[in-house]
């Protein structure tokens, strides 16, 4: 999928795969003025949700994205995986590549 | 420069979250964290994000981290380095597809201005020869920057260029692995050798890797990391041999303090190629952390020292 | 149970456990080589029979009339081992048997639970059946039961082997029926595990319940003509013998061959912990030592094998959980004389009636420290698992990060105790927890036994041991990265994005008293909560 033509952002972007110590994470646009919204399921949300969200705000919000849904699916994925696995559905969602 | 122990490096698929974290803990002299051969296209841009978040966060323990960007003539190859970069934690590039003096100018360009921009080291350019015009360029590609700091090969993607077959005795790349190390070290830098790829060959592993380092490469890429004590233990200096550049290096002192120039170890003369061969020998051995007193005899599985802090 | 009921002490490792339950008493634990309490004396079953005549046959056809004989009733302590691991159908039937016979009230006194007994036993807990369970250990889908829905109104009693060995002996608790699962039996009652369709080497974790309990009764699937040889318990102690179809599941009491895992971490954790025992000395003739069938322990018994071979060094003899790889090792002269509690594979079984140099060993003798010496004493080096480490050496098994109850003792506690060097061998992350952390969920097994930890990036030693410290500058680091215990704890840590361990979400009721090997109290586990 790529950009719609005013450049705004996509319908929904991923990134990550299902498997072991990866994150599956799926933003795709929210209600206007709601901010950002997750939905984090999977092995690691019981013990690391709080951490999961802390690490993918920051990234969301250094790139500008709000009013998103963002969903994350997780295998026991380290921090690093969770940042970069965001900050790559962000990029597609921006339409961006780096 | 000082010389940099690189008798092993180890791919890493840069889109596999598992593989990167544990990239560092086997010892190898290199990582290289791959964005290219190993990355399918959909996912160039999550491999990207992926190494540059493991760049900041993983400690790779002795293994001086290398990235394999893609080729700059890719939509991809410019990205990666300008994701990569910033995070300061790159010590080499691996440059693919390398063909020209040009293309590592190019690259070069480029890093002066990502590493100006962010404040970071100088990041060093290992360019991967594996077409024939790459191979055939190999002197004018060694010596087109200061950052080239050694030449690699790059065996299966060569080997179809040129339209020919991969064979267990290797004739087919004969004249391209003799032609880069001989240009490697006519620019004074090391020439790497190219991947084993049958993983279970374990034996045939080790002798290509003993081929390759008589022929006067450094080192030699591995896929799997069961290679990598394989691949040290071809290219480290045996016991006879440190054993024999102590005796040179003594006779050397020796022949010094009586003030004579002739240097004699029993009935060989000691001339200076002798002498050099014997100073390279206990530099390995010495970074290999082959020096260090160790437990029963000089057990095969001792891969530490090395270049690192 | 009200709280002014309960009395709490912190005890030598600084967990808070009850010295006083209601009516019963408990020692809180002090270290791991305390002494017997100075009246102690060892507990003795009832006398009821005489070996008269009618004695040579004691062969019935149904485990309905064998508990009607013993006059099971509401109340009493039944007991199984646990040689047939996931193969066992011997807890299965007589629970089934008991149930349908409305016997209530039970303990339930296993050396160990596999997951083929989980539903039966949750089922009899739930219908009060069983309401007190005396350890072995809980696993699986029942200590997720146990730890989730705190069904008993006491808590459950995990112990080591040989402290379950100890307790049985010293009357801790005391056993009125032991049900043995016997391979090979003779009408009068010798048995063994050695040979029979439901071989599993040997049935040793029973001898003690024979010899402390009021009554026993063997079960077997091979009734062999008297006498039965050879004799791992005797005639003398056994009240009747019944005879069914099967007693295990062949494929499941042992595994054709164990598997060394091809996993490139594990195989670098046990090279890693195999250059350890070799800086740090242990690596020498006659040695004696002990690994488990894990996917790292195999690893580690081939790689000391090939050390072994490449020096021309003979271990002294090798212990524990026997599988073919040390099995081999015997057969190629690298190890003298082999020493089994346990059988894992049918490597193992068929070499235990096959070869004079290998030894049945009960775990009394193993590891019951009541007693005037241990096999475990004699070890130069242990290389255990865990399922969490902290920073002062201590070592968790029995609960995960969550609190859920996870998985035995074994031995841990013993051959911690008594090995010169222990190894633990863990990988730094399991998922994305951290293994290594500030303070282990449920301490099992003390730090002060614990020598060292290794993981895939790097290798800790523990400060006490300052002689290993020593020896290591002398000879070398082998290449491994050895560093402080806090460091690995840190990298733990920072790759699990945490700066604080997470605990778990703790109720407030006790589902488990964790034994040390004396008996005394190391630590509790509460229920979790959802």
């Amino acid at each position: 999928m790529s950009q719609n033509s005013e450049g705004n952002a996509q319908e929904e972007s991923t990134a990550g795969t299902d498997g072991k110590n990866d994150i599956i994470v799926r933003i795709h646009p929210g209600k206007k003025g709601s901010g950002l919204v997750f939905e984090i399921y999977g092995k690691g949300e019981s013990l690391f949700r709080e951490e999961m969200e802390t690490s993918a705000r920051k990234i969301l919000e250094e790139l500008g994205v709000t009013d998103a849904v963002v969903e994350m699916m997780d295998n026991w994925a380290l921090d690093f995986t969770v940042r970069a696995r965001v900050r790559a559905a962000a990029l597609k969602y921006l339409g961006r590549e780096s | 420069m000082a010389y940099k122990l690189r008798r092993s490096r180890i791919y890493i698929p840069g889109n596999n979250p598992r593989m990167l974290a544990t990239a560092g803990i086997y010892g190898a002299d290199g990582v290289t964290l791959d964005l290219e051969d190993s990355v399918a296209p959909e996912v160039k841009l999550d491999a990207r994000c992926l190494v540059t978040e493991a760049l900041k966060d993983l400690d790779f323990g002795r293994s001086e981290v290398g990235v394999r960007i893609n080729a700059l003539s890719t939509p991809w190859g410019l990205k990666d380095l300008e994701m990569v970069i910033p995070t300061g934690k790159v010590d080499v590039i691996y440059l693919p597809k390398a063909e020209s003096a040009e293309d590592i100018r190019e690259l070069e360009k480029h890093l002066s201005r990502l590493e100006e921009e962010h404040g970071v080291k100088k990041t060093g350019i290992i360019p991967i020869l594996e077409s024939a015009k790459g191979v055939l360029n190999a002197y004018e590609i060694a010596t087109a920057s200061d950052r080239v700091e050694a030449l690699s090969f790059g065996g299966e993607d060569y080997t179809r260029d040129i339209g020919g077959e991969r064979t267990p005795e290797g004739t087919e790349l004969l004249y391209a692995r003799s032609r880069i190390v001989m240009c490697a070290k006519a620019a004074g830098i090391q020439a790497l050798d190219t991947v084993h790829s049958d993983v279970d060959d374990t034996e045939g592993l080790y002798r290509a890797a003993v081929f390759a380092r008589k022929m006067g490469f450094d080192g030699k890429a591995a896929i799997h990391p069961a290679q990598i004590e394989i691949i040290h233990r071809a290219f480290n200096p045996t016991p006879e041999e440190i054993e024999h550049a102590k005796k040179v290096i003594e006779a050397i002192e020796e022949a010094k303090k009586r003030g004579s120039g002739v240097v004699a170890l029993g009935r060989k003369m000691i001339d200076k190629p002798i002498q050099e061969k014997a100073e390279r020998v206990l530099m390995i051995a010495e970074l290999a952390g082959l020096l260090k007193p160790a437990p029963g005899n000089t057990d095969a599985d001792n891969t530490g020292g090395g270049n690192s802090d | 149970m009200t709280d002014s009921e309960i009395v709490w002490v912190e005890n030598a490792v600084g967990r808070k456990v009850p010295t006083q339950w209601g009516e019963k008493r408990f020692r809180p634990y002090q270290g791991p080589f305390v002494p017997p309490p100075p009246d102690a004396r060892k507990a003795s079953p009832a006398v009821r029979k005489i070996a008269s005549p009618e004695m040579k046959n004691k062969v019935l056809h149904s485990i309905k009339e064998a508990i009607e004989r013993v006059g099971l009733r509401d109340g009493m302590t039944i007991s199984f081992h646990h040689h047939f691991r996931d193969g066992d159908m011997v807890m299965n039937m007589v629970l089934e048997t008991v149930r349908k016979m409305g016997i209530k009230n039970l303990t339930l006194a296993p050396t160990s639970t596999f997951p083929c007994q989980a539903d039966m036993i949750i089922k009899c807990i739930q219908d009060r059946t069983i309401t007190h369970i005396e350890g072995g250990s809980l696993r699986g889908k029942l200590g997720e039961y146990v730890s989730k829905k705190a069904p008993l109104k006491e808590p459950v009693h995990i112990r080591s082997h040989g402290g379950r060995v100890r307790a049985v002996m010293m009357g801790d608790f005391h056993i009125d029926v032991a049900f043995i699962g016997a391979p090979t039996c003779d009408p009068a009652g010798n048995c063994n595990g050695v040979y029979g369709p439901s071989a599993c080497g040997c049935i040793q974790f029973s001898a003690v319940d024979a010899h402390y309990a009021d009554q026993v009764v063997a079960i077997t699937d091979n009734l062999v003509e008297y006498p039965a040889t050879p004799m791992e318990i005797t005639e003398e102690y056994v009240d009747y013998v019944v005879v069914v179809d099967r007693i295990g599941d062949p494929e499941k009491i042992v595994s054709g061959t164990t598997k060394i895992t091809r996993s490139p971490t594990r195989l670098k954790i046990a090279r890693d912990a195999v250059t350890l025992t070799d800086i740090c000395g242990y690596i020498r003739e006659g040695m004696g030592f002990q690994t488990g069938a894990g996917g790292i322990s195999l690893a580690y018994t081939k790689y000391l094998g090939e050390i072994l071979k490449e020096r021309n060094i003979t271990a002294g003899f090798a212990m524990g959980g026997t599988t073919g790889l040390i099995v081999d090792l015997l057969k190629n002269g690298h190890v003298k004389k082999l020493l089994t509690g346990q059988a894992f594979d049918l490597a193992a079984v068929q070499s235990i009636p096959a070869s004079k140099h290998h030894k049945i060993i009960s775990p009394s003798h193993y590891a019951n420290i009541y007693m005037k010496g241990n096999v475990v004493n004699h070890l130069d080096v242990i290389v255990l698992g865990a399922t969490e480490v902290d920073v002062n050496f201590n070592v968790n098994t029995v609960t995960f990060s969550n609190g859920v109850l996870a998985e035995p003792i074994g031995g841990h506690q013993d051959t911690a105790a008594g090995a010169k060097l222990t190894i633990i061998t863990v990988p730094l992350l399991r998922g994305r927890m951290p293994m290594v952390l500030d303070r282990v969920t449920t301490v099992t097994t003390p730090g002060e036994t614990v020598d060292a930890v290794v993981t895939e990036y790097g290798v800790a030693i523990n400060p006490r041991r300052q002689d290993l410290i020593d020896a290591i500058k002398q000879n070398g680091t082998g290449g491994l990265n050895i560093v402080p215990i806090e460091k690995l704890r840190d990298m733990a840590y920072r790759m699990a994005g945490i700066t604080r361990q997470k605990e778990p979400k703790w109720g407030d009721r006790v589902v488990a008293m964790v034994e040390y090997r004396d008996g005394s109290i190391i630590d509790v586990v509460k229920n979790i909560t959802q």
